[in-house]
Parts: C-alpha cells; structure tokens; sequence
C-alpha cells in the first residue's frame, strides 16, 4: 500500500520535472529563434517569404578567412545610403530653385541649420563649417540606418558592431585630421608628449595614445549598444507571450512593445544627434587645444 | 517648423552629454587595456602579469584623461559664459 503510494508520486514528479524540463527548453528555443531577428543573417524576410542572398566564396587576405557575402545588415546599409543620398539630392535641387524652402527641401534644411547653429558653431566655431558635410552626412546615415531598423521587416544596421565601428573610424580619422591641420603636423605631435619633461615621455605618449582611440571606442560602444538594446527589450516583450503560452496576455507585452517602440523612434533621433555631436565635440577640443 | 518641446530635453543632452562621455571613456580605456593585456598574457604565456600592468595602466589613463577632458570641458563652458555676457 505504502510502496504503491511512494510509486506513484515518484511517477508523478518525475512527469511533473519532465513537463517543466520541456517546457523550459521550449520557452528557451522560441527566445533564441526570436533574437535571430536582432542578429545579422544572409537572408532577407519579405512578406510571406525568405530570400537569400547568393553565397560569394570566401577570400583569403594574409590567412584570415573573409566571408564577403552580402548580408541583412549590408543590405539595409546599402538601401539607407540610397535613401539618404535621393533625399538629400533632392532637397537641395529644391531649395536651389525656390528662395522659400518647401516640403521636403524644408524637413532637410531644419536639420542642416540645426545642426549648423546648435552643434558646430558652439563646439568647433567658425572653422567648424568647412567640416559640415561629413558630419552632416554621418547625421542622416546614422538616423535613416536606425529609422529602418524600426520599419517592419527591415533590419537596423546600426546593431552591428562592425558598422559603428566603420562609422567610428572615420570619426577617429576626421578628429585627427581636423586636429592636425589647425594645429600643424609639429603641434600635434607636440600635444602627443602631454608637455612634460622627456624623461617622462615613454609613460605619457602611450597614455595620449590611447586617449585618442579611446574616444571614437566609446562612440561605437554607445551607439551600437544602444540600437541593440531597445531591440531586445521589445523581442523580450514579446517573448513573454511565448513564455506564458497564453493569447490572453498579450495586450499588456504588446502595450508595452509598442511604447518601447515610440522610445525608440526617439532614441533613434537622439543617438543620432549624439554620435554628430560628440564627434564635432571633439574634433572641436583637438582644434581649440592650440589656442591655450 | 520647429523641434518642439523635444527641444528642452535635447539642450539638457548637449549640456550633460560631454560629461557622462568623459565616464564611459574612461570605462573604456580599462577594458581596452584589460583585453589588450590577456591578449598578450595569452601569447606569451605569462599570465597574469601583462595583464596587471596594463590593468594599472589603464586606470592611470583613465584618470589622467578624466581631469584632462573635464578641465578642457570647464575651461570651454566659462569662455561661452563669458561670450554669452558679452553679448548682453
């Protein structure tokens, strides 16, 4: 009698662990298939379908294996430089007809002046202006990459490592470049010493060194983690609809998924906004340094 | 057409901006210095002590960087103060 009761919840737990062992890793696989729409992949979803992009043999650069086929995230990269580039055409063959700027001509030239008298006139003066175009340019490609990522089945490129990390090269680049040629090549290398005495330099020169990677590390970290970081709030959202293995909860995932969303149409501006002024910021300290 | 009521919340970002980069940099420099010296450790099997001294190394940037770039910042934020009373 005793034994048969004994059996029989042994027989009953071990079913109960077995159901919840299952389910948990259920809960996990939908989770993981879920962040695969955050991270980068060779096919593209378009309604009702997958396509996928035509696998290009791998090259061989100093024996590092490349893989250069075309990805989601070279994809959207590519399709937002086209849209920023007949946007801003655009524009500006707009604005060079009429005096009074109109429509679209009109949304670019808020942004331009924007950017023209609240971020490079304060940060780098009136030198500033010659560098207008890059960071004009970095501006509406960072915000049309991040804006794209939030369109249904697109894909933010922006949430790749490797293309903050592109953008903020050329950041690092443009810093030194301006530095240099405001300060000439001799008072830059000058700036490099931190002005101490010599017997000092062996420690000082690598500590300015890497202040000047530092910088440009940072904006790719902020940007990139950032892009990311909204995206899986919202998948996190919406798994828990999976999670909970109900319909009935899901208007309160939902609710939430979508005011992450309009945050992130927010965020999307700002880091926008943050990355060209953080980028004039200090190409502007590495103009000014001269000055003192 | 003007940015609206975002544009209060955007000038605060552009004040403060500068300042909490200065942390994540200095952050940075010590995870940088962090990686570069187990890389090394790892390549020539001399774990931990390259990457102690590049650890040591990196706080030391880090905070040399940081009262560098917030006194640069300090220094900046006065001269537009004086610019702004100027114009008054």
């Amino acid at each position: 009698m005793d034994s048969s009761i004994l059996n029989n919840f042994e027989q009953h737990s071990n079913a109960f662990i077995d159901s919840t062992g299952a389910h948990a890793q259920h809960s996990e696989n939908v989770f993981v298939e879920l962040l695969h729409h955050i991270r980068d992949s060779k096919t593209i979803e378009v309604p009702f379908a997958h396509f996928e992009f035509p696998p290009i043999p791998t090259i061989n650069i100093f024996g590092i294996q490349i893989d250069l086929t075309i990805t989601r995230h070279v994809f959207f990269l590519w399709v937002s430089a086209i849209i920023v580039a007949i946007i801003t055409i655009v524009a500006a063959r707009k604005n060079v007809k009429s005096k009074v700027p109109k429509g679209i001509g009109n949304l670019v030239e808020v942004f331009v002046e924007y950017i023209r008298d609240e971020i490079v006139i304060p940060n780098m003066g009136r030198d500033g202006i010659k560098y207008m175009p890059y960071l004009l340019t970095t501006f509406f490609f960072i915000l049309v990459m991040n804006l794209i990522g939030l369109v249904p089945y697109g894909a933010t490129s922006t949430s790749n490592v490797s293309v903050t990390g592109g953008l903020a090269l050329i950041a690092f680049i443009m810093i030194q470049v301006a530095a240099i040629r405001k300060q000439g090549l001799k008072h830059y290398l000058a700036h490099l010493t931190g002005g101490v005495h010599w017997t000092l330099w062996p420690i000082m020169i690598p500590i300015e060194i890497l202040g000047l990677f530092t910088k440009p590390f940072a904006l790719c970290i902020r940007l990139f983690a950032n892009m990311t970081g909204g995206h899986i709030v919202i998948v996190s959202l919406i798994g828990l609809i999976f999670i909970f293995k109900t319909v009935w909860i899901a208007p309160i995932p939902v609710a939430f998924a979508v005011g992450i969303n309009i945050l992130e149409l927010f965020v999307a501006f700002l880091q926008a906004y943050i990355f060209t002024m953080l980028t004039s910021l200090f190409m502007g300290l590495g103009m000014q340094s001269s000055e003192h | 057409m003007k940015l609206g009521d975002l544009n209060g919340l955007v000038k605060a970002y552009r004040e403060a901006m500068p300042y909490l980069a200065v942390g994540v940099q200095m952050a940075a420099m010590v995870v940088i210095m962090f990686l570069l010296g187990k890389w090394a450790d790892e390549k020539f099997g001399t774990y931990p002590w390259l990457m102690l001294l590049c650890i040591f190394f990196g706080i030391s940037a880090g905070f040399y960087h940081f009262f560098k770039q917030t006194n640069a910042l300090a220094k900046k934020s006065n001269k537009k103060e004086d610019n702004s009373d100027e114009i008054r």
